[in-house]
C-alpha cells in the first residue's frame, strides 16, 4: 500500500484513508496490526476505506512506525477466513414495509419485484455504527440504490430491514431514523447481556429468507 | 452484599449513575459513556476514599434532594454551590459523613452545569460490557439503563462504613474552571480541509453560544453558523469532542453517549483536557475555539492526569 494517508482524530487517535474498499482486506489489516502490540493500539474501528485506530493513555510513540506497518502490510487471500453465511429471516408484509409505496414510486418497480432484488442479493457487514449493532451491510443492487428520507422518521421499529444509498442496514432497536423501510426481521441483532452480543460479524456473508407475517408472529428466536 | 443508601426525592435533569467508560465497543456501535468531567467525578470519589473510577452520580441538577437509607460517607464535587444536611449548610470540598433520615439537600446556582455525588464504596448499577456507566439512549448500564428518578432507591457496598473525611487540598483545581465563558482547544479534524480558510479562521475567532440543545450525547452551539463546501461525505468514527458541522451550520459537540459514527464534516475534536470545561458550560454560556497541536493537547492532559494520580497516591493525612 502506497501513498498512505492519515490525519490526527483528536490528540490520541489517527486515522488512515483510502485502504481497500474490501471488507475482508480491511479485517486483515486489522488483525495484522493487532499482531504489534507496541504500537499501543487499543482501538481498531473500521468505517468505509478508512481504519480508525486509538492509543493508549497518552497517544501514539510514533505514527510512523503504524505507517510503516500499514505499508508493510501483505494481503493473502485466505478463503478459510470467510465466515459462514448468515440467513436472516424477513418479512415483507405491508404492516411492516412502511416505505412500500414510496421505493415503488422511486424505484419505479412494483413491490414483488423489489423483494426479489432484495432476497436475491448476498450481503457483506461492511461496519456497525449508528446504533449498537446496526450493521451497514454491502451488496444492496444499483436499482434500489436511493436517496436517504429528507427528513428522518421519528420512530422506527426494532427489526426494520431498511435500505438508503447503496446500503442495506437492521435496526437493532427502536431508534429515530432515516432509512427506506423495506421490512422486517424477528430476529434480535443485539443483546448486551448475551457472551455473543453480536450475532452478526464484520466480514459476514449475509442473506435474506422472505417468511409470511403468520410465521414472523409466531417466531421464537433460538 | 448490597445495602440501600439512599432514596432519591428530588432527582432534577439528567441523573444518571456514571463510572469509567464503556471503552473498546465502538466496532459493535456502541457508545463510550462515563464521566463527563472526570475531574470532579474523580475528585468526588477520593473525598470517600473511593477509586477513581468507582459508580456515583452525575447530575445536570440544579437542585437534588435524597434521603439516607443506610450510614454512609458523601462526597459532592462539580457544580454544586450549596450543601445542606438536615437545613445546615455544610463545607463543599470535603467528606460528610451520613446517619439514617439524614435529608440532604444539593443546590446549584454556579457556572457549573454537572454535579457529581459518590458515596464511599460506590453505588451499585448494572454491569453492561464491562461498565456500569448509564447509556440512557440504548439502555445500557447503571439503574436498568434509565435516569434517575425520583423515589428511585441506590444501592451500595455494604462495607460503606464511614472511614475518614477528606478535604480538597488548598490550591487544588476543583471547581475553579467553571465559567460563563470558556476557551477551549481544538485539533483540527479529518475533514477541516472541506472548509475554506475563511470559514476556519470564522471558526477560531468568534465565541459560540451553548443551546438549550444539551444532553449526554451531545451539545449544540448556535451563534455563528460554519458551512462546509461539501455535506456528502460517508460515515465515518466520532469520539468524545469530536465538533460536527450540519447542513444548519450550528456545531455540534459530541459527549460521552455520542454515536461512533456520523456523516457530518469532522470540523476538529477538543482536546480531552478542555473536555471538563466544556462539558460544565451551561446552556447560555459562550465557548471559543483555540487550535491547538496534538503533542501540546497530550502534554497537558498528562500534567492534568498526573496531579490527579498524585493526589491519589499520597498517603491520607487525618
Amino acid at each position: 500500500m502506497g501513498g498512505i494517508q492519515w490525519r490526527y482524530l483528536g490528540e490520541d487517535a489517527i486515522e488512515i484513508s483510502n485502504i481497500s474498499s474490501s471488507i475482508h482486506v480491511q479485517l486483515g489489516l486489522r488483525d495484522y496490526l493487532k499482531g504489534f502490540p507496541k504500537l499501543g493500539i487499543v482501538s481498531f474501528m473500521l468505517t468505509d476505506k478508512t481504519l480508525t485506530l486509538v492509543s493508549e493513555k497518552y497517544g501514539f510513540m510514533s505514527v510512523s512506525h503504524i505507517i510503516d506497518r500499514v505499508a508493510a502490510y501483505q494481503h493473502k487471500v485466505d478463503e478459510n477466513v470467510m465466515l459462514p453465511l448468515s440467513i436472516i429471516p424477513i418479512c415483507y408484509d405491508e404492516a411492516f414495509a412502511l416505505d412500500q409505496l414510496k421505493l415503488e414510486g422511486i424505484c419505479k418497480l412494483d413491490y414483488e419485484e423489489i423483494i426479489s432484488l432484495h432476497l436475491n442479493a448476498e450481503y457483506t457487514v461492511a461496519m456497525f455504527g449508528f446504533m449498537p449493532g446496526f450493521p451497514y451491510l454491502n451488496g444492496l443492487p444499483l436499482s434500489l440504490s436511493i436517496p436517504r428520507l429528507k427528513s428522518p422518521r421519528k420512530i422506527i421499529p426494532k427489526g426494520s430491514v431498511a435500505i438508503a444509498n447503496e446500503m442495506c442496514g437492521i435496526y437493532p432497536n427502536q431508534t429515530p431514523g432515516g432509512w427506506h423501510i423495506i421490512g422486517r426481521s424477528p430476529l434480535s441483532l443485539f443483546d448486551p447481556l448475551k457472551d455473543d452480543v453480536l450475532p452478526l460479524k464484520l466480514g459476514q456473508r449475509v442473506k435474506f429468507q422472505r417468511i409470511s407475517k403468520k410465521d414472523f408472529d409466531g417466531f421464537t428466536p433460538n | 452484599m448490597d445495602l440501600p443508601l439512599i432514596r432519591i426525592i428530588n432527582s432534577g435533569n439528567l441523573s444518571t449513575l456514571q463510572a469509567a467508560s464503556r471503552f473498546g465497543f465502538s466496532d459493535f456501535g456502541i457508545p463510550e459513556s462515563g464521566f463527563q468531567d472526570k475531574i470532579s467525578a474523580q475528585l468526588a470519589n477520593w473525598l470517600v476514599g473511593n477509586k477513581r473510577f468507582n459508580t456515583l452520580i452525575e447530575s445536570y441538577a440544579n437542585y437534588f434532594e435524597f434521603e439516607v437509607i443506610n450510614d454512609c460517607s458523601m462526597g459532592v464535587q462539580g457544580a454544586c454551590s450549596e450543601i445542606r444536611i438536615n437545613g445546615q449548610s455544610v463545607s463543599l470540598d470535603q467528606g460528610h459523613h451520613l446517619t439514617v433520615n439524614d435529608r440532604i439537600q444539593l443546590f446549584n446556582n454556579t457556572h457549573g452545569a454537572i454535579l457529581y455525588l459518590a458515596m464511599t464504596g460506590g453505588f451499585t448499577g448494572t454491569e453492561v460490557l464491562g461498565s456500569t456507566a448509564t447509556d440512557i439512549t440504548n439502555g445500557l448500564g447503571g439503574l436498568n439503563g434509565l435516569p434517575l428518578a425520583s423515589q428511585d432507591i441506590l444501592k451500595g457496598s455494604k462495607f460503606n462504613t464511614p472511614r475518614q473525611t477528606r478535604s480538597i487540598p488548598e490550591g487544588l483545581l476543583s471547581r475553579r474552571y467553571f465559567s460563563k465563558n470558556v476557551t477551549v482547544h481544538v485539533i483540527a479534524g479529518p475533514e477541516a480541509y472541506l472548509f475554506t480558510k475563511e470559514v476556519i479562521d470564522n471558526f477560531y475567532s468568534h465565541a459560540f453560544v451553548l443551546s438549550a440543545e444539551i444532553s449526554r450525547v451531545g451539545y449544540r452551539l448556535t451563534g455563528h453558523p460554519i458551512h462546509a463546501d461539501s455535506y456528502n461525505i460517508p460515515s465515518k468514527t466520532v469520539l468524545p469532542g469530536t465538533i460536527q458541522i450540519p447542513p444548519s451550520g450550528d456545531p455540534i459537540i459530541l459527549m460521552a453517549d455520542g454515536p461512533v459514527t456520523g456523516g457530518y464534516p469532522r470540523m476538529g475534536v477538543v482536546a480531552k483536557v478542555d473536555q471538563p470545561i466544556l462539558a460544565q458550560l451551561r446552556s447560555g454560556g459562550r465557548v471559543r475555539f483555540l487550535a491547538c497541536l496534538p503533542e501540546d493537547a497530550r502534554l497537558r492532559e498528562a500534567n492534568q492526569r498526573q496531579w490527579i494520580e498524585e493526589l491519589y497516591h499520597k498517603k491520607t493525612e487525618r
